[in-house]
């Protein structure tokens, strides 16, 4: 038995019901005053009469506000529906679209049942209550939103196997997607379709992280909705949300600092464990979590020699197991990949002297890249990093700009001489501008001061142990000013040695210090290394793109030469299926569609393994608050809360006729009362 | 309104008002109290000779009893003819006559003050002072307290003009005081009553009547004859029909409001309750009990009592 209401705004008179009280308070009168000898006779007669009049007072009372109460929830239209009205069927034939959520949160174990599991049943449900002649269709509310026939079709048994055979995904839900592919097609025009009721029935738990900023009253004219609610809100759920490397791109034998970002969307504070597996090892650490908080637990790692590792942080098993594991893939490179334009620069052999042996913590793998550099067929440029431009003459500017948009780090080392252009500068809005070149005489050369001394680039030199920054001397530079970033190292004078500028969401130095010993003792001194080893180090480029969401198409790219035939993908726990490789001269990108299972994937040529990626849960599918129902059908929409039945929404009885009765009844009641119930007292 | 109506029953004028020798004893009453006489049911003890039966035992000629002569006796008392047959010495004894006290108890507590045209005190106040006139008029002494919560004022017994002036005086100027005690009253009293005689309590009893009969104890020991003339106003007996009314107690203030209409015969109930302790302790202690309603003429009191000690 459950109860709706057609008119839910009109339900607030309901309230009304407290009338009766308010009007004896407030209209209370205010007897006039009886000067009497003693009221000792009639404080006993009161007080017996009290006792007498009370029930006849309480039950006047209860009628009246039951007329009341009544009278009011008659306004609001409510619908009774009972088990019975399951089987009453539908009046007419209908067009129908079942929208069933499938995202991850609906493998939700809510008290021994999967809330997919319940969907499933709700949409079986309206499948039986359809009348003869009704047609309907299936979309699933996933990250594809893909509909079973795409149009609505008589063929409701196959629907039914269709819901039998599904799974929950482990992707996300786009709700405002599949409701337009609903609307798309009740809108697609179908034989015979004239005149037939048009109804969308979207089964979901309403998630409030997803659903949130949904319009859920439909535009005017489009076919009704009806919201179906599976699941309960206060579901308990803590998931991984988050796993990331420092650095996130590691070179052979390069410490590793691993985050795992574990939150807990309960109520209630919660402790897990959370284990860390990389590779053959394996870390545990013990988290505490108040309720709607997240935590952060570091695990300290050791890469390992040059390899894709695979990194799988896991906390208990809860409700929702699927967002209880996070994968991270980590490439970890032989050495840190540089590369140099030299152009011809008198400075570029220092560099290349710095640069070539090793460059602190890992190693670097210096490459001199050729002019061609430029039109490689990649957009994202060479496959180094960082890269440094020594003596560069600033022509395709529009090339450096991509490579700077695709994640690498450049470095532009400006010369002491000659003409620079700007036009990198203007190509990536760099509010910076370089001018001509500043002779300081030999008597008092330009020295450096650490503009930022709490910079990480320049905490090495913090303490002394790396030699003294102000060591140096200059005798030329340029005139550099920069507004629209961070000077890192100022001349005395104040010009800007040193600059860092943030350009197409990666980061453009400007270095202002010539190396060539007729300029500054620069590369000779001892700070030259430090700060170079730490440019190095901590501007190593972009980590492989190497996470995905489940329901998405991965691709990888690679600069091994592979065959195309023999490339194939290994989901996990899966077998290996074929991968699609789109060639180029000097890159391939290996792609698959379908990444539904989270897990790692690993791309083979064969036996021999190109590369891994990893494929992790939608963040917003692990908080399990859902929205309220809207009981309101005004505007089309109609929510049913968990535990009642949908095909009651048209099958229910009007209850307004029987509280009218009930209304007149108790006014009659109330009469009676008060006209024949006198107290003997 | 009710009030008025008892008023004019009653006859009296409007409170405040003055007419003739004072204001509670009229002209006209006086011409009526003409055939009233008031005389006391049990021996009376006084200090002249008068009409009332004495417990003294003196000269008069109602013979009562012999009694064997003792030295001092007065020789003209013996009676010879008994010496002749018995050859001893008799004397005869013979009742004396002697006058009469009336002790007029006023309770002059606040509740004696309800009744919007005539108050239970007027009322009492009236009846009082025809009483006084009355045992006055036929020579013997009356005396008047009034009290409260305690005694108020005390005029002794006495016969005089000059005495009776006082005695009006004294309930044209007794306005309703405090909280009813009349139990405490009566035993302060108690020494200021020397001679026994008639008590007459004029009073509308609100407070524990066990107590107050406690306190009639002293008197009655003391062989007073006790009159109670319990005074109350017909809205007392009956509540008015007001509705729903704010009830405010007249010696405490407290205030109750209630539907007149609702509780009516609970009330009626327990004021007949009241009255019947009342009359049930005035029997066992032989005490005289009339219900004076203020919308009844005090006259009838009167023949109401008088009627019931076969004198009238």
């Amino acid at each position: 038995m459950a109860v709706a209401f057609a008119h839910l705004a009109l339900l607030p008179l309901a309230a009304l019901a407290a009338l009766p009280v308010l009007i004896h308070l407030l209209m209370r009168r205010r007897p006039r005053t009886f000067d009497f000898s003693s009221l000792r006779f009639l404080q006993s007669a009161e007080a017996e009469t009290r006792r007498m009049r009370r029930p006849r007072d309480l039950a006047v009372l209860a009628l009246r506000t039951l007329f009341v109460l009544a009278l009011a929830l008659t306004f609001a239209r409510p619908v009774l529906f009972t088990s019975s009205a399951l089987l009453a069927g539908s009046r007419g034939p209908r067009d129908v679209v079942l929208v069933v959520d499938r995202s991850l949160s609906m493998g939700y174990n809510e008290r021994g049942l999967i809330r997919f599991a319940g969907a499933r049943a709700r949409a079986a449900e309206i499948l039986d209550s359809l009348g003869a002649g009704s047609r309907a269709d299936l979309v699933w509310l996933d990250s594809a939103c893909e509909a079973v026939f795409g149009t609505p079709s008589p063929n409701l048994a196959a629907l039914k196997a269709e819901l039998e055979r599904a799974e929950a995904s482990f992707s996300a839900a786009r709700p405002e997607a599949a409701l337009a592919r609903a609307r798309a097609i009740l809108e697609r025009p179908v034989s015979d379709g004239s005149g037939r009721a048009r109804e969308i029935y979207v089964i979901s738990d309403f998630q409030a992280s997803n659903w949130e900023g949904v319009p859920r009253r439909p535009p005017a004219g489009t076919p009704r909705v009806f919201e179906v609610f599976v699941g309960q809100d206060g579901a308990a759920n803590a998931a991984v949300e988050g796993i990331w490397a420092s650095p996130a791109a590691p070179v052979a034998g390069e410490a590793l600092n691993v985050s795992v970002q574990v939150a807990n969307y309960s109520g209630t504070r919660i402790e897990r464990r959370v284990t860390l597996e990389a590779g053959s090892s394996r870390q545990e650490r013990r988290v505490g979590l108040d309720p709607r908080a997240r935590a952060t637990v570091e695990f300290r790692l050791a890469a390992p020699e040059s390899s894709d590792l695979e990194v799988a942080a896991t906390i208990d098993e809860d409700g929702l197991p699927a967002d209880n594991r996070r994968c991270l893939a980590l490439h970890v490179a032989p050495a840190i990949e540089v590369g140099m334009i030299s152009g011809g620069s008198s400075g570029a052999r220092y560099l290349r002297a710095a640069l070539s042996p090793a460059a602190g913590r890992g190693q670097v793998a210096l490459r001199e890249l050729a002019a061609d550099a430029f039109s490689a067929n990649s957009p994202s440029g060479p496959a180094q990093g960082l890269i440094f431009l020594c003596g560069w003459n600033g022509a395709e500017a529009e090339r450096v700009r991509e490579w700077l948009a695709s994640g690498k780090a450049v470095v532009w080392m400006l010369g002491a001489d000659g003409p620079v252009s700007t036009a990198l500068l203007d190509a990536v809005g760099a509010r910076a501008e370089v001018g001509a070149t500043l002779t300081r005489p030999d008597r008092e050369p330009g020295r450096l001061s650490p503009a930022l001394p709490d910079d990480r680039l320049l905490a090495v030199f913090r303490d002394g142990a790396s030699g003294d920054l102000s060591a140096p001397v200059f005798r030329k530079y340029r005139r550099l000013a920069v507004r629209g970033g961070q000077v890192l190292l100022r001349y005395d004078d104040g010009q800007a040695a040193l600059a860092r500028l943030a350009a197409c969401g990666s980061t453009l130095f400007l270095w202002n210090m010539p190396l060539d010993p007729a300029a500054s003792d620069l590369a000779g001194s001892n700070v030259f290394l430090p700060l170079l080893r730490e440019l190095v180090a901590q501007n190593r480029g972009p980590a492989r793109a190497t996470a995905f969401t489940a329901g998405q198409s991965i691709s990888l790219e690679t600069s091994l030469a592979v065959d195309p035939q023999k490339v194939t993908v290994e989901p996990p726990g899966d077998k290996r299926r074929p991968a699609r490789v789109v060639p180029g001269a000097r890159w391939a990108r290996l792609e698959s569609d379908g990444a539904e299972v989270p897990g790692f994937y690993r791309f083979r040529e064969g036996q021999r393994l190109i590369g891994v990626l990893a494929v992790n849960t939608p963040p917003a599918e692990s908080d399990l608050r859902l929205l309220s129902p809207n009981r309101s059908e005004k505007g089309g929409a109609f929510s049913v809360a968990e535990g009642e039945s949908v095909t009651r929404l048209r099958e229910g009885t009007p209850c307004w006729p029987a509280l009218l009765v009930l209304a007149l009844l108790a006014l009659a009641g109330e009469c009676t009362v008060l006209l024949f119930w006198k107290p003997r007292v | 309104m009710p009030e008025a109506a008892s008023a004019r029953a009653v006859g009296g004028p409007a409170p405040g008002a003055r007419t003739g020798p004072g204001r509670y004893l009229r002209p006209e009453d006086l011409a009526s109290l003409r055939s009233y006489e008031f005389a006391p049911e049990k021996l009376v003890e006084g200090y002249y000779a008068g009409r009332h039966r004495s417990v003294r035992r003196g000269q008069s000629v109602e013979f009562t009893d012999y009694r064997e002569y003792s030295p001092g006796d007065d020789i003209r008392m013996i009676d010879w003819r008994v010496y002749g047959r018995t050859d001893r010495h008799y004397v005869r004894l013979f009742q004396a006559e002697t006058d009469m006290v009336v002790y007029l108890f006023l309770d002059s507590s606040a509740s004696m003050g309800f009744g919007a045209g005539l108050s239970k005190i007027d009322y009492a106040s009236f009846f009082a002072a025809a009483l006084a006139h009355l045992v006055v008029r036929q020579g013997d002494r009356v005396s008047l307290t009034t009290f409260d919560a305690e005694i108020r004022r005390h005029i002794p017994p006495g016969s005089t003009g000059r005495h009776m002036k006082e005695l009006m005086h004294a309930l044209e100027h007794n306005p309703a005081g405090s909280r009813t005690r009349v139990g405490e009253a009566l035993r302060r009293a108690a020494p200021l009553l020397r001679k026994r005689g008639i008590l007459l309590l004029v009073s509308d009893l609100l407070d524990d009547p066990a107590d107050v009969f406690s306190a009639l104890n002293l008197y009655f020991h003391r062989g007073f004859e006790v009159i109670v003339f319990h005074t109350l106003h017909p809205h007392e007996i009956e509540l008015p029909a007001g509705g729903l009314l704010r009830f405010r107690d007249m010696e405490d203030g407290r205030l109750l409001v209630t539907d007149c209409a609702a509780v009516r015969s609970s009330y009626a109930r327990a004021v007949d309750d009241f009255l019947r302790t009342v009359r049930a302790l005035s029997r066992q202690r032989q005490a005289y009990y009339v219900l004076a309603r203020t919308d009844t003429h005090y006259f009838s009191l009167f023949d109401r009592y008088l009627w019931r000690r076969g004198t009238l």
